[in-house]
């Protein structure tokens, strides 16, 4: 199916640029995983829904502290008829993503958006009338399809991972869905151990390479404010779920190949996934990597005790 | 049997793209979203293929960089054309290449 026939009426007629009726003149900055953005054209009730949801997520700014220029984020109000009616019992989430060299289009349920490259980042949001209040959705992933490419532009990428703290730094354990991120996670909460996600890591290069949580997933809710920030990515650990609990030292293609699949977003942009690879390459060359396979016995922190990933 | 004759130049179809990691090769089919990993001789025949490389060539390269016998080269080289012409990554030989000769 093409892009956005799932969810728009008429596709042909997705918003060619930025622009159209703001839905008030209000506005505010949130500040993900080191990102500030600035999301103008909102009514007081969108506003308010935003601001609650960034502050019980730590999103909203420290009064005072200067930041490079933000990513302006402009949210339009678009007509109901732009949209397909789908109904969501059962229905698991998508959305549409189609990179261009020069912009990305997203379209989802009720709601399409476009982020332009150049000359500067900016992303405009279209919501239909009535879904108002249900900005929340919506904004919360374009931010973090904003969040991976504003990583990549460094560097950086995003990782679906649960991030273990341990005295070296973050353990990175990834996988597709249902491999056990939550498991590992609850685990490593239940064997006393600090956790800073349970679902998706911002990954910047460096010596060593640091990560840093990014909130609007998982089950997990914030992190604790001595995870929140950047955290050196002490390892890479690939989960299988299995009987007996083992770790096994990972092959650089294998490691590339492995995070690739879940380095959402830029790993099926192909303008960007060329400098994902880079980026993934460089992180394995740094950061050691491992597939381990965990039962729920909780007796991993052993086998990674011995490879000293903990202590 | 694969169907590809020595001198014809395996294809890598246009969704395909690669990269050498650690000498193995990590492919990405984009069309499929899919990832795959080829092991160091698997990566050298890719990469040949890349280079638009005829399969005699090929044959001729694995030999001398892995010390194996030429019928065995050939043999194992054809095949694992076949195997990745199936998985998407090159495109089938044409019906009448390396067939009733």
């Amino acid at each position: 199916m093409s892009f956005a026939a799932a969810f728009l009426s008429h596709p042909a007629g997705f918003p060619a640029a930025a622009g159209g009726e703001p839905w008030g003149d209000e506005g505010l900055e949130l500040e993900v995983a080191g990102f500030r953005l600035a999301v103008s054209g909102l009514t007081g009730g969108q506003r308010a829904a935003i601001a609650a949801r960034a502050a019980a997520l730590g999103l909203l700014p420290a009064a005072g502290v200067v930041a490079a220029a933000p990513t302006p984020v402009r949210v339009y109000r678009s007509a109901v008829e732009d949209y397909h009616p789908i109904d969501t019992r059962g229905w698991e989430y998508s959305f549409d993503l189609a990179a261009e060299p020069a912009a990305l289009r997203l379209a989802g349920l009720r709601m399409s958006a476009r982020v332009d490259w150049r000359p500067e980042p900016e992303a405009s949001l279209w919501l239909p009338a009535g879904d108002g209040e249900a900005i929340v959705g919506p904004f919360e992933n374009l931010a973090r399809v904003l969040v991976a490419h504003r990583l990549s532009a460094e560097g950086g990428l995003l990782l679906h991972s649960s991030g273990v703290a341990t005295s070296r730094g973050l353990l990175l354990a990834f996988g597709p869905s249902g491999a056990g991120k939550s498991t590992f996670a609850r685990l490593a909460l239940a064997a006393g151990l600090r956790v800073a996600s349970d679902d998706l890591h911002a990954v910047l290069p460096g010596d060593p390479p640091s990560a840093r949580p990014v909130p609007f997933g998982g089950d997990l809710g914030p992190a604790p404010p001595s995870l929140a920030g950047p955290s050196p990515v002490a390892a890479l650990v690939r989960l299988r779920r299995g009987v007996a609990d083992r770790l096994v030292s990972l092959r650089p293609a294998t490691a590339v190949a492995s995070l690739l699949a879940v380095a959402p977003y830029l790993n099926a942009d192909p303008y960007r996934r060329p400098r994902l690879e880079v980026s993934l390459e460089e992180l394995t060359r740094r950061v050691p990597a491992f597939e381990l396979t965990f039962s729920l016995a909780g007796r991993c922190w052993a086998a990674l005790a011995r490879a000293r990933l903990f202590g | 049997m694969s169907g590809f004759a020595p001198e014809s130049v395996p294809e890598l179809r246009s969704d395909v793209r690669f990269r050498l990691v650690g000498g193995e090769a990590v492919v990405v089919r984009q069309e499929a979203a899919e990832v795959l990993v080829l092991n160091e001789v698997g990566a050298r025949v890719l990469d040949l293929v890349g280079r638009r490389r005829p399969v005699a060539e090929i044959i001729a390269a694995l030999c001398a960089e892995f010390e194996v016998a030429p019928e065995l080269a050939a043999a194992e080289v054809t095949a694992f054309l076949g195997e990745i012409a199936a998985a998407g990554l090159i495109a089938e030989p044409p019906p009448d290449e390396g067939g009733g000769r």
